[in-house]
Formats: structure tokens, C-alpha cells, sequence
């Protein structure tokens, strides 16, 4: 699940991963209940420092995504619907963003990247 | 920390260690090779001369071999150190002057191997002789004279090889130098000063080093197995 | 006491060629320091003027709370090192080794040196001087950790070894870190490594501390720019500019790499006339190569 975060990325790390368990909590990947894996486990496997694990795991927990409980792990809560629509209009919007971003860097405008995404997608964008 | 210390010096020694306990333990009894019965006839003057002989004639080879043992315990106790450019004594959490301190007591434990076969080889040829009237083997004393050589040698020699190659160096360089140059600046102060012609200072500097006070007092006694 | 190591002024001549200036750096409790630089910079004579092991000319060295060398021994009990080069006894198998470095330290662990030495694969029986370059880090490794030290110094400890190793090696070292909230200073050239862990980063270039900040700032702070219509000499810029291409062909397009970039700078570039065309992030070891570029003297051939 952990597969894309990118040490190189200027977003700090905890960052990458707690938006990834947001998503992974919005997209349905992962359902109340579920364990996210220990604070050792995942810095073991990303080769990264616990405590920026830890942070994540803080930060989702103020968000309300997850609960830590001591001695147990962490363990995603129930999230409401509204909530998770919420985190897909955000995750959406951060992807176009970004799409945009690197369009302009290479001078493809607004125009192509509809026709773009009329083949690509099938679908009608409205002006 | 003195126990793994004393493994360590006896690893780094452990090659040498063998050769000189054997040789230790050999030496008295060589020196007393040919003389058996000797002593059986009393009436025979030419005995007790011969032993006489003899045992002068050893003499200088245990003060010799004595300091051989103490310059090899003291190479041996820093001789891995030094390998490691002292790093790794560096990043120890003890102060220097303790460090040194177990290292020599290491030093002083395994003196006492050598100092043993010493002692035994000593016992066993006194024993293995029949000596002439008026004539007495002191295995005792000479062990233990054997013994406080092998220490002081080890203590002095113990200093150096702490230190770098270089001090070391500078420092038998100025020994020589001081022996080579010494007699004759001595000869041509004394035209001037009459305390030159009186004293040699280089006899005079070596003499204090083995008299009666002097740290090296233990060589210059009697290494005579045999004697009156 | 809330600085692992804290380091104000230190200097040293060795000869005319290189000496350190004016060294002052600060480790934080609980912090993975990373500390860059390229060889020769500087970063290994630091480190052991940390450890009392060189003498500085003059300067102040602090390390958990008590001072450098008065305190030494005190200090030297609650810190772990792995230097550069291996100070194990080569005629020593692991298992002697490791009972005479256990000697030394009062709070030491079996437990944890027995369940390193397993996760690590080292053989108790096996003489030092037959193993490879990697066991010998592996070892050197179980012997710091072993000590239980609040404070880890890591000399490029993972230089010279293969992959595998490196990694068995770093999450030890994190793993440690995690359960013990012990600081690290870890010394490495290899800049890809450090990003991962590293809270705080110090980069040394040629004898002098020339950046000391959180990790996330560095790496963020530092971009490559495109600009049109810049001024010749943009005095009043709010980031640094560490270098600048003018690009062939296209006469007003400049290339700048620039430090202590935030996002509210943007608005300079209307102000000043200038058009931001382009920002590019900069990984942790492009940033490393501009900053050290930029601290050195033009060479002749540069424009």
C-alpha cells in the first residue's frame, strides 16, 4: 500500500503516508476495524525514521481517521460517508492540480488536455 | 574489565609465551649440565672450583633472559593498541592512567608463568647436583631476583611502548648518543673543570642505575645458583 | 539538556591546507542528525574532537549535557561509535570480542547483542580477521548498540558495504532509534540514505559548517527556478541565489537555483519585473550538489 511514497518528494513523509490512509480510508481500500501496520513494521519497511511514523499515525488520529490504542496499534475508525467524499474531492483535485502544473511546464494548454481526455476517458468535459 | 584485559595480553603474548617459559624453566638446569657428581669427592678442591666457574659463567644469562621476557610482555601489551592507532582504547569509558594501569597489572600476572618455570628449573637442578663442602644453591633467591627483573624490565620498558615508534626511538637514539659522545665531552670539560676529572658522568650515570637506590639494582646483584 | 551535541566555535589548523573554522553545530535530543559532507571536508576530525579523541585549537564541545574532555569517561559510556575505520581486534573471534567491549559498559544488554548478532547473521565463533568488510560493520554495529547509548555515532557506517547489508544496518540503527528515543548523528556521504531517516541535516564543505537545518526545510527550501526578465543584479531577493545559467538561444530565460525558497516568494517576482516561469523541486543530493557548488570559488571555465 505504502508502494509510491517518495523520499525524494518535497512533501514531507508523514505527510505522504497519513494522505495515503486517507485515501486507502476513502476509497474503501481499507474499512473500519482495519490495523495499520506497526510503527516498527512500516518504518522497517520503508527504511525511514519511527518517529516519522509516528507523526503520520498522530496526524490521522487528529483528523479522526484512525485510533491509536497503546499497547495494540492503530486502527482505522468509522468514517462517514460525507467525510470520505470529501477526501476524494480533495485527492481529485490535488491530481488535476498536478496534471496542470506539469501540462504548462511543457506548454500543452487547457485545450488539449480536454480532447486528451475525451479519448482517454470517453467522457464530455464541459466548459 | 581486568579480566577480559588479561585474555587480551595473553592472546597478543600467547606465541612468545611458550618459548620463554620453556626456556625459563631450561636455563638452570643447563647451567648445572656436566657438574653431577662433582661434588661427590670431597677431598677434590678442583670440584668446588669447577662449580665456581660455572656458575659465574651463567650468571649473565638470566639477567638476560629476564629482560628479554620483560621487553616482550611490554611489546605485547600494546602492541594490538597500536595497530589500531589507539582508537579503540580511545572510545573506551575509562580514564588513560586506569586503562594503563589494568593493562600492567595484566603484564605482572603473566610475568609470574615464566617467573614459575624459572623457580621450578632452578629447584630441579639444585637438586639434581651434588654439591661440594662449603658450597650452597640458592634457587629461592634467584627466582625471586629472576621475578623483580622480569617486573622492573617490563615496568620501564612498559612506558615506551605506549608510546609512538618515534619516541621510542628518540629516546635509544639519545641513550646512544649520550654513551658514544658522553666519555669524551667528559674528557674535554675536564680540562676546564676539575668535577670532570674526578667523575665520568656516563660511568657515573649508569652506576646510579644499577647501585643500591637505582631502578635497575635488581640486574646487578648475585645471579649465582651456586655459591659460597 | 535538550542538545545531544552542541558544538560553539570550534577551530583547528592541521596544516596550511586544511583546517576547521568556526564550527558550531547542535544535535537535538532525540534527533537522526545527518551530517554531509564530501571526504575530506572536515566531518570525521569533527566527529572526533566530539569524542575527545583530538584536541581542538579552541571552541566549546558539549556532548549530552557534560563537557568535553573534563566529563569524558561519563560521556563516553553513554555513547556508541562506529568510526570509519573497523577498532575491533583483528585476532579476536565475534564472541571475545564482544565479551571484552561488554566489560567496559556497565548497562549492557546480552539479550539485545545476542538478538542482534542473530538478525545480523554473525557467526561468535567466526575470527575477526576473516571476515568481510561487511560483517565487520555488522559487528561494529552490535557493539554500539549493545551499550544501550543515549547517543549514536555513526561514522559513515555503511560506506564500502553491499545493499543488503546497509539496509540490516539502518534498521537496526531505527529500530534502536524507535524504542529508545536515542539521538543519532550519523556522518555519510551517501545522501540518498540519509533523506529517508534524517530529521536534521548539517552539510561541511572544506572545513567550514556551511548549512545546518531541519531536513523537511532543506529539502524544500532549495529549487530550480526559470525566470525571464530578470535584473542583472537582483539585490533584494528574499531567497539565496546559489547559481545562475543564463540559457543559450533564448536571451532572457534564466535558470537559478535558489535556497530558502517558501511559496510566499512568488510575490517578489511581481515587484521586481521578473517572470517566474517554472519551479522545479530538487531532491536531497541535487540540492546537496548546488549548495557545495555554490560555497566554492568560481573556477574559470563557469560562466
Amino acid at each position: 500500500m505504502f508502494d509510491d511514497i517518495d523520499p525524494r518528494s518535497p512533501t514531507p513523509l508523514y505527510e505522504q503516508i497519513a494522505a495515503r490512509v486517507r485515501m486507502a480510508v476513502a476509497a474503501g481500500e481499507l474499512a473500519a476495524g482495519d490495523g495499520l501496520p506497526s510503527v516498527r513494521a512500516l518504518s522497517h519497511t520503508l527504511r525511514i525514521n519511527p518517529a516519522t511514523v509516528v507523526q503520520a499515525y498522530r496526524d490521522l488520529a487528529l483528523d479522526g481517521f484512525v485510533e491509536i490504542r497503546h499497547g495494540q496499534g492503530t486502527f482505522v475508525r468509522e468514517v462517514a460517508a460525507p467525510r470520505r467524499a470529501d477526501e476524494r474531492a480533495a485527492q481529485a483535485t490535488e491530481l488535476v492540480r498536478q496534471l496542470l502544473q506539469s501540462a504548462a511546464r511543457v506548454g500543452i494548454g487547457v485545450e488539449e488536455l480536454t480532447h486528451a481526455f475525451r479519448t482517454e476517458a470517453g467522457v464530455e468535459i464541459r466548459e | 574489565m581486568y579480566q577480559p584485559m588479561l585474555f587480551l595480553h595473553w592472546k597478543q603474548i600467547r606465541a612468545a609465551l611458550l618459548p620463554l617459559v620453556v626456556a625459563a624453566f631450561a636455563l638452570p638446569l643447563l647451567s648445572v649440565q656436566g657438574l653431577g657428581s662433582l661434588g661427590s669427592f670431597p677431598a677434590e678442591p678442583i670440584g668446588a672450583y669447577q662449580f665456581m666457574m660455572n656458575s659465574g659463567w651463567w650468571a649473565p644469562v638470566f639477567p638476560t633472559l629476564a629482560a628479554v621476557i620483560g621487553v616482550t610482555l611490554a611489546l605485547s601489551s600494546w602492541n594490538w593498541d597500536h595497530q589500531l592507532n589507539h582508537v579503540y582504547a580511545l572510545s573506551l569509558p575509562v580514564p588513560r592512567w586506569r586503562y594503563a594501569a589494568l593493562k600492567m597489572g595484566a603484564g605482572v600476572v603473566l610475568a609470574f608463568v615464566p617467573a614459575l618455570a624459572f623457580w621450578g628449573g632452578a629447584h630441579l637442578a639444585a637438586a639434581s647436583v651434588a654439591l661440594p663442602p662449603g658450597l650452597h644453591a640458592y634457587p629461592n633467591a634467584l627466582a625471586v631476583r629472576f621475578l623483580f627483573s622480569v617486573l622492573v624490565s617490563y615496568a620501564v620498558l612498559f612506558a615506551m611502548a605506549a608510546g609512538t615508534v618515534r619516541t621510542t626511538l628518540v629516546l635509544v637514539t639519545a641513550l646512544f648518543v649520550f654513551m658514544l659522545v658522553g666519555g669524551s665531552a667528559n674528557e674535554f670539560l675536564g680540562r676546564h673543570f676539575e668535577y670532570f676529572q674526578r667523575v665520568n658522568v656516563v660511568e657515573a650515570f649508569f652506576q646510579t642505575l644499577v647501585s643500591r637506590n637505582g631502578p635497575f639494582e635488581v640486574f646487578s646483584g648475585s645471579w649465582l645458583l651456586i655459591d659460597v | 539538556m535538550n542538545s545531544a551535541i552542541e558544538l560553539s566555535g570550534l577551530g583547528w589548523r592541521a596544516d596550511r591546507a586544511f583546517s576547521l573554522r568556526d564550527i558550531s553545530l547542535r544535535v537535538p535530543v532525540g534527533s537522526i542528525y545527518g551530517f554531509l559532507g564530501p571526504n575530506g571536508s572536515g566531518k570525521t576530525t569533527t566527529i572526533r574532537m566530539c569524542l575527545g579523541m583530538m584536541k581542538p585549537d579552541r571552541g566549546e564541545i558539549r556532548v549530552l549535557g557534560l563537557d568535553v574532555p573534563r566529563d569524558l569517561p561519563r560521556i563516553l559510556a553513554k555513547v556508541g561509535y562506529v568510526p570509519e575505520r573497523p577498532h575491533v581486534y583483528p585476532a579476536l573471534t565475534v564472541a571475545e570480542q564482544v565479551r571484552y567491549h561488554a566489560s567496559f559498559f556497565k548497562p549492557w544488554d546480552e539479550g539485545w547483542a545476542k538478538e542482534l548478532m542473530e538478525r545480523l547473521g554473525l557467526d561468535p565463533t567466526r575470527k575477526i580477521s576473516r571476515m568481510s568488510k561487511g560483517e565487520t560493520g555488522k559487528l561494529l554495529l552490535l557493539l554500539a548498540l549493545s551499550q544501550r547509548p543515549s547517543l549514536l555515532v555513526l561514522d559513515e557506517p555503511t560506506d564500502g558495504l553491499d545493499p543488503v547489508v546497509r539496509r540490516d544496518v539502518l534498521t537496526a540503527v531505527l529500530d534502536y532509534v524507535g524504542e529508545t528515543n536515542a539521538s543519532v548523528l550519523i556522518s555519510s556521504h551517501l545522501v540518498h540514505e540519509l533523506e529517508r531517516i534524517c530529521d536534521w541535516v548539517g552539510v561541511m564543505d572544506d572545513g567550514a559548517l556551511i548549512a545546518e537545518l531541519p531536513m523537511q526545510v532543506f529539502k524544500n527550501g532549495i529549487k530550480r527556478i526559470k525566470v525571464t526578465g530578470a535584473p542583472v543584479e537582483p539585490t533584494d531577493a528574499p531567497f539565496t541565489i546559489l547559481s545562475r545559467d543564463r540559457a543559450n538561444g533564448t536571451p532572457a530565460t534564466e535558470t537559478w537555483v535558489v535556497r530558502g525558497w517558501q511559496d510566499s516568494m512568488r510575490a517578489w517576482f511581481e515587484s521586481s519585473g521578473a517572470v517566474l516561469r517554472d519551479i522545479v523541486d530538487l531532491d536531497l543530493e541535487d540540492g546537496f550538489v548546488e549548495l557545495l557548488r555554490s560555497s566554492r570559488p568560481k573556477t574559470p571555465y563557469r560562466s
